[in-house]
C-alpha cells in the first residue's frame, strides 16, 4: 500500500493504518534503532512506541515523507532508551559516531550551550550547503548510522572514499559551526 | 555540548533528507556507459577527418597514378569506340565512281564518268577533279599517271575509282582518294 494510503488510514483512524505501517516499514525502522541500541527487545519496544506516537500525531500532521517521519521519532525513541555506557562497553556504531562527531565541535572549552532543537537547525542549514551525494553519505552515516563498508557498498564506492569524504564533511561542519558562532 | 548531543541533535534534521538518504541509490545506467563509448568513437573520427586531407596527400602519388592510367585507358577506349563508330559512317556517307581521265589543267583533271557506282552521276557526265585533296601515294600515282590523258587513244586514257564526299558541287569534285585502275 502507498504511504498515501496508509496516512489515509489513520485519518479515518483505522486501526489498519498500524498494520499496514509496520508491513511496509516495520523492518526499516527496528533496523534503525537495533542499529543504535544494539538490543533485540529494546529495538522493538521503539518501533512499537513509534507506532503509537504516530497514532497519536497523525492527524492533525500529515506527513510529506511518511517514513522519514517515522524514521525520525523512532531515532529520537532509540536515543531515548540508550544507556550509553552499555552501548560504550559493547562498542555500539553509535559510540564511534559521537567520537567522530566530537572533531565537528570548534572549541570544548569556549561553547556555548546550545538546545537540541537550535543544533538541528544549524545541521540543516549545514546539510542545505553540500551536495547530494556528500549530504547522502553524511546522512547515511550520522543518521541513520550505517558503516563504512555498508555506504561504500550501498553507493558504489571504496571505503576510503566514504572516509575520505566523511572528513571533508566534519571538517567543513566544523568550520559552519565557527561561523555560526560556536566561537566568541 | 559534546559529540554524543550532537549525534543526537542529528535527529532534528530535515525529513527530506532522512528521505533523500533512505531513497535506493541511483545505479549506474548502461546508457551512461554507452555514452562514453560513443563520444570516445566521436572523437576518433573527427581526428581521423581532421588528418584526412595528409593522409590524402600522402596516398596521392600512387592513387593518382593508378587513377590517371584508368582514366586515361578509359578515354583511349572511348576515342577508339567513337572512331569505330564513326568510321562505317563515313565509308557509307562517301561516294565511289569510276572515271576516264581525258585532259589535264594544272591541278584539274576533266573526266567522263564511266561508272557511276554509288554517286549520283549518269555514265557520260563530264567531271573536273581537282587533285589538291588528294593525299598519299594515290596522289602521286594519280598525279604521275594524269600524263597519259594527253594520249589520243581513249583506250589509254587511265581509269581512276573516285571516292568523295557527294554534297560537292556535281561539277568539279575534290575526291578522298584516287585509286588508278589497272587497265589490261
Amino acid at each position: 500500500m502507498e504511504d498515501g494510503q496508509i496516512i489515509d488510514l489513520y485519518f479515518q483512524r483505522s486501526e489498519e493504518a498500524i498494520r499496514e505501517t509496520e508491513a511496509a516499514h516495520g523492518h526499516k525502522l527496528y533496523t534503525l534503532s537495533y542499529r543504535i541500541l544494539l538490543n533485540r527487545e529494546d529495538a522493538e519496544e521503539s518501533v512499537s512506541d513509534t507506532y503509537l506516537k504516530a497514532w497519536e500525531s497523525i492527524p492533525p500532521t500529515r506527513p510529506t515523507y511518511f517514513y522519514a517521519y517515522l524514521a525520525k521519532i523512532c531515532r529520537f525513541i532509540s536515543f531515548g532508551k540508550l544507556d550509553w555506557k552499555n552501548a560504550a562497553k559493547r562498542k555500539a556504531e553509535v559510540v564511534e559516531l559521537t567520537a567522530e562527531m566530537e572533531l565537528c565541535i570548534p572549541d570544548l572549552s569556549r561553547q556555548r550551550q546550545l538546545e537540541s532543537q537550535e543544533l538541528g537547525e544549524l545541521l540543516n542549514a549545514f546539510l542545505g550547503t553540500l551536495n547530494e551525494e556528500t549530504r547522502k553519505i553524511f546522512m547515511r552515516r550520522y543518521w541513520y548510522a550505517d558503516s563504512i563498508a555498508e555506504i561504500a557498498q550501498r553507493y558504489h564506492l571504496s571505503e576510503s572514499k566514504v572516509k575520505t569524504q566523511l572528513f571533508r564533511t566534519r571538517n567543513a561542519l566544523r568550520v559552519f559551526l565557527e561561523k555560526e558562532g560556536y566561537t566568541p | 555540548m559534546n559529540g554524543r548531543e550532537l549525534v543526537e541533535a542529528m535527529s532534528h534534521v530535515d525529513e527530506k533528507y532522512i528521505s533523500e538518504a533512505e531513497e535506493a541509490p541511483r545505479r549506474r545506467r548502461h546508457w551512461q556507459g554507452l555514452a562514453i563509448t560513443a563520444a570516445c568513437l566521436a572523437l576518433v573520427l573527427v581526428g581521423v577527418w581532421q588528418f584526412r586531407p595528409q593522409l590524402q596527400k600522402d596516398a596521392a602519388p600512387a592513387v593518382g597514378a593508378a587513377q590517371y592510367k584508368a582514366e586515361a585507358r578509359s578515354m583511349e577506349e572511348a576515342a577508339l569506340d567513337q572512331a569505330n563508330d564513326a568510321a562505317p559512317m563515313m565509308v557509307s556517307a562517301l561516294s565511289e565512281m569510276t572515271v576516264r581521265v581525258t585532259e589535264q589543267t594544272g591541278e584539274a583533271l576533266l573526266c567522263v564518268v564511266t561508272d557511276p557506282g554509288t554517286s549520283d552521276f549518269q555514265p557520260g557526265d563530264l567531271v573536273t577533279i581537282t587533285l589538291p585533296g588528294i593525299t598519299g601515294t594515290t596522289t602521286e600515282t594519280a598525279a604521275s599517271e594524269t600524263q597519259a590523258p594527253n594520249a589520243p587513244d581513249e583506250d589509254s586514257q587511265p581509269l581512276y575509282l573516285v571516292t568523295f564526299l557527294p554534297d560537292q558541287d556535281a561539277a568539279t569534285i575534290t575526291p578522298v582518294q584516287l585509286t588508278p585502275i589497272p587497265q589490261e
